[in-house]
């Protein structure tokens, strides 16, 4: 079977990560791109693989992502912290870009009860609708609070702890707990009541 | 679209929103009025966080509920249902096909752990895992990675919920608490035995389930915080934004010292130690809270440097929270406040010691001492200033301890502990009767306890230790007479038992056994029945009789003890191997060694369980089997037994202690006995000069210790 890998990408990988941990914070950058491109290919595959209904995880997927490309070879934790982020932000813009097509959610009427239908997943026909509206209420979040949107983007999308959070945007754990509980206050204040981001 | 704030309005937003969270919800609404005034969209706003704050948390659990993997299958193992989530990852039941077919709990670690590094460090401790087998511990069966390479861990299913959350479940008291809590004990106490650390207790990794009927507590993930981790805690403060704070809550101060060293035993003693303050006050010992803005490091420094206020203590100081939380526990506020006052509070600041060296230093003493407490026999655990004061007046005062082989260890056990009780634990009985009486009755023991100290304090500058200690008893008895306990019979009889062990000791037995009977009685009326307290007396009583030379009444005194004390609780406890000691004892003095040696020989084993390697209770209690067995002929094993009782004396601080004095004198006892005088003469001068400076001048053993070496020198000399 063929490797929808080249090597060429992990070994790129590889060394930005290495980097990242040396201290230069800016190729932590260079990694979306080749991450992201790694989960869109992933995620056309494993779909193929699906029986009908079936759905895959966003984690799952990033962590497979994360064997491929980095592998056995330990990038120590600044380099995991990275790479996660980075896979947190390739899995926002493929919740995007998801939105972008279906248009807005949450004017539509879509948001009932979030939570009934489990959520996190990307199923074969793209997130799930709840996921949808969190994308959609944290654009209007960004607009704001763009470093708190940022802090979301890494733990809601990558799991990334707040010392890894910290890490990639170099804030100190104190500040992305509190951007943390902010923005969820926020988020939760419109999930819980549509009518309110109205 | 909300109207957008103003970038001032929303920084004063966000310091506002960090200021009101950590009040309590009832004082937000007036919080937001004052502080946001006639700024309409800047109330609205905060108003609307605070709404979001307190309600549904959507996001978290949108962030946590991923799609289960229940129905797949990992390994030999089908996942049936997801039955928890957590920072960690996720649990499932599964069920094993091969080689056996059983129910299992498989925990799939979340993603971005190296699993090779995790499962090998596993498999290093998998020997030690396999060992265990214990009804209180969840086997942990097997590890291995997914083929998307995350890790996991198979272990026994347990079908059970967070202790915590199951006694309030079941409002269970603080005794029935207590008891699953020893359970716990013994679970983790058998893992530490075959090596293996949990280094992560916690109410959520300790189960309880019914199992026949019965509420059997569990713990589980032995050996999964060490797999999936080299320190631990690197990982536990590395998990999902949010849940950082509870992970700390239940660290020992060397797990939360990042440059600290690997942890031992005594880490889990600590963990254990605030699960217990959780367990009977509901409150943690330190509320790291919500409180995000206090910097980890901060609450990693408190955790290593601040010493956490006693559960009672917190409930008092919090009305609200005790008002709430007792009805949990079948009982009132004042009612729960009463029962931790004293020995649990202490038992509890001792597991929570910062230094491991002064914490107990393994499960089972912890759970010892709350036997202890069940038992109602003094704790170990003690204020450190009561302790501090009665170290002094032991060390000042030199106590001269030398009642007879069984009993001189229990009374420097007696006085040091009663004293130390007095101050807190009968607090908690007397408190039973009235509130107002119980502080009268708290202030009646302090002042006495106060001016017995204080009075030994005035005649240390030119008194000898005797005058010392009998001008102290002098006042102790005068401060009894005056009727200043008599309203507090079961302080009363307590004292007077203690004051009539120091009498005895002092060779005072007249007054010793007014006091021993008074007491008795007092006693017998209280309680009405079979009691430790009651079986105690007779034990007093019997040791007296003893030195009397009334042996058959020593006799069946002891033996009604001994049966007392069995019928209380069967298992081990000082009290019982007391008992036996005297019984035992005084059978072999009666010419009876055959019926006394299986008893010595049953104490023994009982004392080598209770106080583990070298200690004065075990040299003491191989002592008198020695007797016993020289008794009936075995002098060989006797003299052997004695040797290696008198080294470990000599071993035990401090040297020259009245105790080596009498181990010395039984041992060339026996030597007399078989005509080797030469080798006893050593003996006896080292016991004779160690008396002569410990005991009082009146001693009875003194002037024994002077017989025998009069005896020596005489055979020598012919």
């Amino acid at each position: 079977m063929h490797d929808p890998t080249d090597s060429g990408a992990a070994d790129q990988v590889t060394r930005l990560l290495g980097a990242v941990s040396a201290g230069e914070k800016a190729a932590s950058a260079d990694l979306l791109p080749l991450v992201y491109d790694d989960l869109r290919r992933l995620a056309a595959a494993r779909m193929a693989r699906l029986a009908p209904g079936q759905t895959m995880q966003a984690t799952e997927l990033v962590h497979e992502a994360y064997m491929r490309l980095v592998g056995s070879t330990d990038p120590g934790w600044q380099g995991r912290a990275h790479f996660f982020g980075a896979a947190a932000r390739a899995m926002r813009n493929v919740v995007a870009d998801h939105l972008q097509r279906k248009g807005s959610l949450k004017r539509g009427g879509h948001f009932k009860r979030v939570g009934e239908d489990t959520a996190a997943n990307l199923s074969c026909d793209g997130p799930s609708d709840d996921i949808l509206v969190v994308e959609e209420l944290l654009q209007d979040f960004e607009r704001e609070y763009p470093r708190k949107a940022e802090v979301v983007t890494l733990s809601f999308f990558g799991g990334l702890t707040a010392e890894e959070i910290g890490e990639v945007l170099d804030l100190s754990s104190r500040t992305v707990e509190r951007d943390w509980q902010f923005a969820k206050a926020w988020l939760n204040s419109r999930l819980a009541d549509p009518e309110a981001s109205t | 679209m909300t109207g957008s704030l103003s970038p001032e309005d929303r920084s004063r937003l966000e310091a506002l929103f960090d200021r009101a969270i950590d009040l309590p919800r009832s004082e937000q609404t007036a919080f937001v009025e004052r502080e946001c005034g006639s700024n309409v969209a800047l109330a609205d706003e905060l108003g609307k966080l605070l709404k979001g704050l307190a309600g549904e948390d959507v996001v978290t659990r949108l962030q946590t509920e991923t799609s289960s993997r229940a129905g797949s299958q990992i390994g030999p193992y089908k996942l049936l249902e997801r039955v928890g989530l957590g920072g960690m990852g996720e649990v499932y039941a599964a069920e094993q096909r091969s080689p056996v077919e059983r129910r299992v709990a498989l925990k799939l670690i979340r993603p971005g752990m190296d699993s090779v590094e995790v499962v090998a460090r596993f498999h290093a401790e998998r020997q030690a895992l396999a060992r265990m087998t214990h009804p209180n511990v969840a086997a942990v069966l097997d590890a291995g990675s997914t083929d998307d390479g995350r890790p996991y861990f198979v272990m026994e299913f347990v079908a059970g919920e967070p202790i915590t959350a199951y006694c309030d479940r079941h409002k269970l008291s603080t005794r029935e608490r207590l008891l699953l809590f020893l359970d716990i004990c013994d679970g983790v106490e058998h893992a530490h035995q075959k090596g293996v650390i949990h280094r992560d207790l916690k109410p959520s990794n300790l189960l309880v389930m019914q199992q026949d009927g019965r509420a059997v507590p569990k713990v589980i993930d032995f050996g999964v915080a060490r797999a999936t981790t080299g320190r631990l805690a690197d990982h536990t403060l590395h998990t999902m934004v949010g849940q950082i704070v509870g992970t700390l809550d239940y660290m020992s101060p060397e797990q939360a010292d990042p440059g600290g060293l690997d942890v031992d035993t005594r880490s889990d003693v600590y963990s254990l130690g605030v699960v217990l303050y959780q367990l009977l006050s509901g409150l943690l010992p330190f509320e790291h809270g919500r409180n995000v803005d206090r910097p980890l490091s901060e609450i990693q420094r408190t955790i290593r440097e601040t010493d956490p206020p006693t559960p009672s203590t917190r409930l008092r100081r919090e009305t609200g929270t005790a008002t709430a939380i007792a009805p949990l526990h079948g009982v009132d506020d004042t009612l729960l406040v009463r029962q931790l006052a004293g020995d649990l509070d202490w038992i509890c600041i001792k597991a929570l010691e910062k230094e491991p060296a002064r914490r107990y230093q393994s499960a089972s003493a912890l759970a010892e001492d709350v036997q202890r407490h069940l038992a109602y026999e003094p704790v170990l655990a003690a204020p450190p200033s009561a302790g501090y004061r009665v170290r002094k007046f032991v060390r000042r005062n030199k106590i001269a301890v030398t009642a007879g082989a069984v009993v001189a260890v229990m009374l420097v056990l007696g006085i040091v502990s009663m004293v130390m009780a007095l101050t807190e634990k009968t607090r908690a009985d007397v408190a039973a009767t009235a509130e107002t009486k119980s502080r009268r009755g708290t202030e009646v023991i302090s002042d006495f306890v106060t001016a017995l100290l204080e009075s030994s304090d005035a005649w240390n500058e030119e008194g000898t230790p005797d005058l010392t200690v009998d001008s102290a008893m002098d006042n102790a008895l005068r401060y009894i007479g005056d009727g200043h306990l008599k309203d507090y019979p079961e302080i009363e009889a307590r004292m007077m038992n203690t004051i009539g062990l120091i009498l005895y000791n002092s060779g005072r037995t007249k007054e010793a056994e007014a006091l021993f009977l008074k007491a008795l009685a007092t006693r017998k009326l209280l309680y009405q029945g079979d009691h430790t307290e009651l079986a105690e007396s007779l034990c007093n009583l019997a040791l007296l009789r003893a030195s009397q030379s009334d042996l058959e009444g020593a006799e069946s005194l002891a033996t009604e003890a001994v049966e007392m004390f069995d019928q209380l609780s069967p298992g081990d406890s000082t009290g019982l191997s007391w008992a036996l000691g005297l019984q035992g004892s005084v059978r072999t003095a009666l010419g009876r060694p055959g019926e006394g040696e299986p008893i010595l020989l049953r104490r023994l084993e009982m004392i080598k369980r209770i106080f583990k390697g070298d200690h004065k209770e075990v040299a003491f209690a191989m002592c008198s089997l020695a007797r016993a067995r020289n008794a009936l002929g075995r002098t060989a094993e006797a003299r052997e037994a004695l040797d290696e009782a008198v080294a470990m004396m000599r071993r035990l601080p401090p040297p020259g202690s009245a105790h080596l004095a009498h181990m010395l004198w039984v041992s060339a006892g026996v030597r007399l006995d078989n005509g080797d005088h030469a080798a006893a003469l050593p003996d006896l001068e080292e016991a004779v000069t160690i008396g002569a400076e410990r005991l009082s001048r009146e001693s009875p053993d003194l002037a024994a210790y002077r017989d025998a070496l009069a005896r020596c020198q005489a055979a020598l000399g012919e």
